[in-house]
């Protein structure tokens, strides 16, 4: 028996409009520990990896590692019907054949009941190790959403050129190229607006713009971002949960033929 | 292909995987059957196989992997081990055999019947001495020319009524009726009261089925076809001699409606002599189907319809063809006379017969509206070709020659080779018919090179002149002499000799055939029908043991010679000038492919004995004369490849596959145009902006290297042309030393590449691993078969593999039948090794043990066997089949592959040329994905995930789907394998 009362249904809203884009359908793991979800979207390039732990909800109870399998899509249209203020409730049975999603206005006595037919996804499993990474940023998530937009119109990929002292975006394409340099910042009043920069080794990293684009719709779930990067490595770019938890993009880079 | 039912068995270990999942993945591809499965499955509108589908598939599926980004090897079968062409032979005579059973058996039961039945005439007939002394054959002929004698009929039917043939009085008492019926009567009708012996009830029985032998439609079989070949001996036996029978009948057609269907006589003779031809057809055929004579002094019947019995006879100078036991003998051998003369003996005969005046009266009518008939011919052969009296004189000469000849031999001194060579080669039979035809073999050399010297001088010869009077040259003798003539006006005298001796084989060879009388009319359509270049052959071979080696023509003669006189034959015949053709040019196919290179088998003939050497072309005429019996040489061909050249292999489809295949690639075209689409969106850039045109000259070039890559084999020809179309995209391709997946299991074992594409299970008994299945199917995922998984899953190892190969049969062995996939992985996980099996096999084979402590398995398997239903052979298991799985011959070199860069122009200009698509059908596709490849390039490309994480494949919700005994097997497997 799975149950999973939200405090506020615009945490679900926000995760499911995340990802919903780059994966369509995928399994939410629930243990007693939370729902993890883990993804990938169809080309294969781009790996989503979420955790809600059992802080973020109000009420959690799990008796027995459940796998829900969900087309986002519809789940997604399901919850846009919530108020952003309502409880979100989350049910399903030990052995499910759909989930059931309540809402519950706080102030008026209406309860909204719906039920999603799950699927029977095949999914792999990716392990997924803890790595070394040779640089870290930690920046404004909406400064990064920001570069982002402005540069996918230039080209169909991005440069993250980071070096001792600075993380340059850039794009080249038939029409143009254009690049953003970014230097490490301290705001010791908002710590949220800083850049700040941890550098083993310099880093050269193509990215694809459309997944990268893909990633940026996560911005609103927080207001900082952390990009982790190693040569030839796929990026990870994590975007944490205040309520406990994270939403961990990683992103396979472009290669040139030679390598 | 690959294990049966292994697909089933692992199929539930299977991944999905995505395509896009695949880009910068090196995969080995196994191209082998590919080429096989476009011949088999594209077909166009009509059902035709294109001659391009190789081309067409090879770049649908070059441009679907490139456009996902996967490096390709392709690889290419070196050659087909032993043990797999033997099971792919042994099961497709197995598979013959069973489509044959139930009709078969019905059909020879019939023949059988049949069989009886004439053997009991053949019987009544011996005992009537009266009746063997007819000449049959005259019987037949009268046929042609019935007509016009309302007499004769008469005749006839008052014979109809009489079993025993016994001429009586009331043959003359159906007169009357005869008159009255007389315009009704149907052809064959008529045909069946000749053959004067049919006893009523089965006249009645053949009369009504005529058209049908054994339920088979004669006039719906094609003698030529392989399916013909299939049905038992006497089967054959029948609808030939009913063909060939109906060949003379003027198709039931009176003479009035015939004049009618004829406005023009000339039309009426081309209609004749093409049945003639027909008839020699079916005689040819006729003559191989009847088994001839073998071992033993007592006389064996050669052949002949249930009146008539040609026996070979032997007597102290070898054999002799004897028309029945009383007639002939070592010294009344059978003499080959003019027709005239034969027909006067017939006549002769039937007064012998028919006591009643009236009788020999009709008879002798009948006589002479054969010599009419003759005549009639005559004119059209004349008007062919006009012969002047120098001609004549001479061919009357060669006439004369050859009739002296055998007049004074015996002459069948090959008779007695040639059947047992039909036979197959029985060497047993063989040796004595060559000991036997030893003595008269250089009797008859001695004779021909007599025959040489006289035929030499006959152009000139007055004594020769002489016989011209006495001749009375038949239509036949003519037509077959102009093509003498012919022969000699082109080859010059050198060549007369040669010219004797076809004259000479031909009358030889028409020794075995049943209508004696016929002597002209056979020569002839011997001559129309026999490939000519076969007589060449002979003539050839017969000059060199004369001992004229000037005299040996140059090489190409044959096909003018043999063309002109092929003409000047059948200037009307259509059909027959087409097949000789045909013919032509199979054996100069034959020539150019160095298959039988003239010289080496006249080297060989050289040096051969002379009665192995006589032996051998008489085999070589009677297997040309009927080309589609022969297997095209195509059989050997694979064998004379060299070893590193992509191989030909003819692969064994079951019916079901082949189905399958062709739905398969038709919704892989639809694939294709999804997959078009898919390229074309991603650039909405106009595809003719920037290219450059394929000029004429490009074309031309083209022309000239497709003539270059052109080999004589055909399927060689298209395995070129992929290997050039690959190499103008640039990709890899290599040619296995023996077989192409065994050779990808290396690969990859030597890590030059990620993965494997194939839909042979073999590959994963090879050690393959990675094997990507369906990948040019629809769906949207492919299978990967990973061995690990099928280890854990399925409890299968690459040994346990091969054991159930084994157990179900493969390409490499036949398998065990009555063995399943369920019941196969049973008995793996029940016995400890396949020897094991066995050995409990053999104990409960050979000796009663009480079965009362046996588990289930144990019990319903010796069920089986003692109900026949399983069998294990001696060799079982058989250690040759594990050895070519676990160590196949496969190149190990371990040099990396590179990829070049798709050349556009001359894609386009290889398929404009090759396909005759249309450039802007060839952009279509290779314009975006250039563009899309240039781009990854340029952009660099994009990586995927999987590379970098390694995978755990969830199926926590999803157990694998197996049955529940497989299961339960499986499960047994693993934990024995967890045990080790």
């Amino acid at each position: 028996m799975l149950e999973g009362k939200f405090d506020q249904s615009t945490l679900l809203k926000k995760i499911v409009d995340a990802i919903k884009d780059c994966v369509k359908l995928c399994n939410f793991n629930c243990t007693e520990h939370g729902i993890t979800v883990q993804a990938v979207d169809d080309s294969r390039v781009l790996l989503v990896s979420l955790l809600v732990g059992q802080t973020a909800f109000d009420d959690y109870r799990c008796d027995r590692d459940i796998t829900l399998g969900i087309d986002l899509e519809s789940f997604s249209k399901i919850i846009k019907t919530a108020n952003n203020e309502d409880y979100l409730t989350l049910m399903a049975d030990d052995t499910p054949d759909s989930v059931h999603t309540i809402f519950e206005d706080k102030k008026k006595e209406r309860v909204s009941e719906y039920s999603l037919k799950l699927m029977n996804i095949d999914s792999e499993f990716l392990k997924i190790d803890d790595m070394e990474y040779d640089s870290v940023i930690n920046m404004p998530s909406y400064e990064f959403a920001k570069i982002v937009r402005d540069l996918k119109n230039l080209g169909e990929s991005l440069v993250i050129t980071v070096t001792k002292d600075s993380v340059k975006f850039s794009s080249e394409g038939e029409t143009g190229n254009g690049s953003v340099v970014l230097k490490p910042y301290t705001d010791m009043d908002k710590p949220d607006e800083s850049v700040k920069v941890t550098l083993d080794s310099p880093v050269d990293l193509t990215f694809g713009s459309k997944y990268l684009n893909d990633i940026i719709k996560a911005t609103s779930l927080s207001d900082v971002i952390t990009i982790k990067l190693a040569d030839k490595t796929p990026a990870l770019f994590e975007y944490k949960l205040d309520a406990g938890g994270y939403l961990r993009f990683y992103l396979a880079p472009k290669f040139d033929e030679e390598d | 292909m690959g294990v049966h039912s292994l697909w089933d068995i692992v199929g539930p270990t299977a991944r999905p995987v995505r395509l896009e999942a695949l880009s910068r993945k090196k995969l080995a591809v196994d191209a082998s059957i590919w080429i096989y499965q476009f011949l088999k499955a594209v077909r166009d509108k009509e059902g035709n196989s294109l001659p391009s589908s190789h081309i067409i598939g090879f770049f649908r599926r070059i441009c679907k992997l490139l456009y996902f980004g996967i490096l390709p090897i392709f690889v290419f079968d070196g050659g087909v081990p032993v043990l797999k062409r033997e099971t792919i032979n042994a099961r497709k005579n197995r598979r013959l055999k069973k489509a044959e059973t139930t009709r078969e058996t019905a059909q020879k039961l019939l023949a059988i019947q049949i069989q009886r039945q004439a053997e009991n005439a053949v019987k009544s007939q011996r005992n009537n001495p009266i009746t063997t002394r007819s000449h049959e054959e005259e019987e037949e002929e009268e046929l042609v020319f019935l007509e016009d004698l309302p007499i004769t009929f008469e005749k006839r039917k008052g014979e109809i009524t009489l079993p025993d043939r016994a001429p009586t009085p009331s043959s003359i008492k159906f007169r009357k009726q005869d008159e009255y019926d007389l315009p009704n009567l149907t052809e064959f009708k008529v045909y069946k009261d000749d053959t004067r012996i049919m006893p009523e009830e089965e006249f009645m029985e053949s009369y009504e089925d005529f058209d049908h032998v054994d339920g088979i439609n004669i006039n719906e079989v094609d003698p030529k076809s392989k399916e013909f070949e299939m049905l038992p001996k006497a089967t054959q036996y029948m609808i030939l001699s009913h063909l060939r029978l109906k060949s003379r009948l003027r198709m039931g057609y009176q003479k009035e409606q015939l004049q009618e269907l004829f406005p023009n006589s000339m039309d009426f003779s081309k209609f004749q002599i093409q049945q003639v031809q027909r008839r020699n057809f079916y005689t040819q055929k006729l003559m191989n189907v009847a088994g001839m004579g073998e071992d033993g002094n007592a006389t064996k019947r050669i052949a002949g319809d249930k009146d008539r019995r040609y026996a070979l006879v032997k007597n102290e100078d070898g054999w002799t063809l004897a028309l029945s036991k009383e007639e002939s003998s070592a010294e009344n051998p059978i003499s080959l006379d003019d027709p005239e003369d034969d027909i006067t003996r017939d006549v002769e005969a039937y007064n012998e017969v028919a006591q009643p005046q009236s009788r020999s009266e009709v008879i002798n009518s009948k006589a002479d509206s054969d010599s009419d008939s003759d005549f009639e011919d005559v004119p059209l052969a004349k008007a062919e070709a006009p012969e002047t009296q120098e001609e004549k004189d001479f061919q009357f000469a060669l006439v004369k020659s050859i009739y002296d000849q055998y007049e004074s031999e015996p002459p069948l001194d090959h008779v007695s080779t040639v059947p047992t060579s039909i036979d197959g080669f029985n060497q047993e039979e063989l040796d004595k018919a060559i000991e036997e035809s030893k003595k008269d073999y250089f009797l008859s050399k001695e004779k021909e090179a007599e025959m040489l010297n006289v035929s030499a001088l006959t152009g000139t010869d007055p004594e020769n002149k002489d016989d011209t009077d006495t001749f009375n040259l038949d239509f036949g003798s003519s037509i077959l002499f102009s093509s003498n003539r012919e022969e000699k006006k082109k080859i010059g005298p050198d060549n007369t000799n040669r010219l004797v001796h076809e004259t000479g084989t031909l009358g030889r060879s028409f020794l075995f055939n049943p209508d004696v009388s016929e002597t002209g009319r056979i020569e002839l359509k011997k001559d129309q029908t026999k490939p000519i270049t076969n007589i060449i052959e002979d003539d050839e071979s017969e000059v060199v043991e004369v001992t004229s080696p000037k005299e040996q023509p140059p090489r190409e003669l044959p096909s003018w010679f043999r063309d002109e006189v092929q003409r000047t034959l059948n200037p009307h015949n259509e059909r027959f000038v087409s097949y000789n053709a045909f013919d032509h040019q199979q054996n100069k196919k034959e020539e150019e492919a160095g298959l039988i290179p003239w010289h080496e088998a006249k080297k060989y003939l050289e040096e051969h004995e002379p009665e192995d050497d006589k032996s051998d072309e008489e085999i070589q005429e009677i297997a040309s004369v009927i080309p589609h019996i022969e297997k095209p040489p195509s059989i050997e061909e694979p064998e004379k490849n060299g070893t590193r050249k992509a191989a030909v292999i003819d692969y064994d489809f079951e019916k079901e596959d082949e189905d399958e295949l062709v739905q398969q690639l038709q919704i892989e075209e639809l694939d294709h145009e999804i997959l078009k689409n898919q390229i074309k969106a991603t650039h909405t850039v106009p595809i003719s902006s920037l290219e450059t045109r394929i000029t004429e000259e490009q074309l031309l070039q083209e022309k000239l290297q497709k003539a270059k890559r052109d080999s004589d084999e055909v399927t060689e020809t298209m395995i070129n042309d992929v290997q050039e179309l690959l190499r103008r995209f640039g990709i890899p391709y290599i040619t296995a030393p023996m077989e192409a997946e065994a050779q990808c299991a290396e690969l990859l074992k030597i890590g030059l590449v990620d993965g494997i594409i194939t839909d042979d299970s073999d590959c994963l008994l090879f050690g393959g691993d990675h094997v990507y299945k369906n990948m040019f199917n629809q769906k949207q995922y492919v299978e990967c078969y990973i061995k690990d998984d099928i280890e854990a899953k399925v409890g299968l190892s690459r040994d346990k593999l091969i054991e159930l190969a084994l157990l179900l049969g493969s390409d490499y062995t036949e398998g065990i039948k009555g063995i399943g996939p369920v019941l196969a992985m049973e008995i793996l996980a029940e016995f400890e090794s396949l020897e094991g099996f066995k050995d409990w096999f053999d104990d409960n084979t050979k000796t009663v043990k009480s079965n009362n402590d046996l588990n289930a398995l144990r019990k319903s398997l010796l069920t089986r066997i003692k109900n026949g239903k399983l069998y294990l052979p001696d060799s079982f298991p058989d250690e040759a089949v594990s050895r070519a799985y676990l160590y196949p011959e496969v190149d190990s070199d371990k040099t990396e592959f590179k990829w070049g860069v798709p050349n556009l122009d001359q894609i386009r200009s290889f398929l404009m040329f090759n396909v005759d698509w249309s450039q802007e059908r060839v952009d279509e596709v290779m314009i975006p994905l250039i563009r899309d490849m240039n781009r990854k390039k340029a952009d660099g490309t994009q990586s995927t995930i999987g590379e970098f994480f390694s995978q755990e494949f969830v199926q926590s919700r999803k157990e694998v789907n197996l049955g529940k005994r497989m299961k339960q097997a499986a499960n047994k497997l693993n934990k024995r394998r967890k045990n080790q």
